[in-house]
């Protein structure tokens, strides 16, 4: 089910939301797969470790993250930039599942949005838990956070 | 902004209607299945028009449409 820190925070921000329940899946492509929904509409949220903390990298769910642009984006120069470890996630995102930190909730991290979801007009994307999705508005998204909107997939 | 506590209730088997968010979505229409939450805090679990359901938490701008009562009803 939805993490309690994700739903409070949209309720206080009045955003509209639904929360769909879906069988247990591990990957973004297969959370797709459970709601019937095209992998390009679904998001998935990559929790990049960068040398000030932590950035959030919102990509479409068949879509993979180039680390080389977040790290140009965040401009770490030549310090490392890496995916969260489990124990990064553990340790700073216990709100939430493994695997399943939303873009927004816990920490307030900066988002990195890929500029093809903010192109829709609903995001997708694990409620904090790997059994069930939330959908919301873009915009709202936009609202709730620090949002940039770029480009940090591969390709 | 939550709704506010005298928003009118809405009841199961009324109508969400959700409007495109972008040009081009379609307009979504759903199906009250239940009422959840506290008055002012209310969430509804609704079947789409699609036929999955999910329990969605409208907005102050959600459009809720009463279900229109048989004629004779009381």
């Amino acid at each position: 089910m939805a993490t309690p820190v994700l739903t409070t925070l949209l309720d206080a921000e009045g955003v509209e939301y639904e929360l769909i329940p879906h069988a247990h899946t591990e990957r973004a492509s297969d959370e797709a797969a459970a709601l019937g929904l095209p992998p390009d509409s679904v998001a998935k949220t990559l929790v990049v470790a960068v040398p000030d903390g932590y950035v959030r990298a919102v990509v479409p769910a068949a879509e993979r993250l180039d680390l080389h642009k977040v790290r140009e984006l965040v401009g770490a120069g030549s310090k490392r930039v890496h995916l969260a470890s489990e124990d990064d996630l553990g340790r700073d995102y216990p709100e939430f599942e493994l695997g399943a930190v939303p873009p927004v909730g816990g920490r307030r991290d900066p988002v990195f949005l890929d500029g093809r979801l903010s192109e829709l007009g609903d995001l997708v994307f694990e409620a904090g838990s790997h059994d069930e999705s939330v959908r919301l508005r873009a915009d709202d998204l936009r609202r709730l956070a620090d949002v940039k909107v770029v480009d940090i997939c591969e390709g | 902004m939550p709704r506010t506590k005298d928003a009118p209730r809405a009841r199961a088997g009324d109508l969400v209607i959700v409007e495109g968010h972008k040009v081009g979505d379609a307009r979504r229409l759903g199906t009250i299945l239940e009422v959840l939450g506290e008055p002012g805090h209310e969430h509804y679990r609704v079947r789409w028009e699609d036929g999955r359901e999910t329990v969605f938490y409208p907005s102050s701008d959600a459009t809720i449409r009463p279900a229109t009562k048989a004629k004779g009803a009381r």
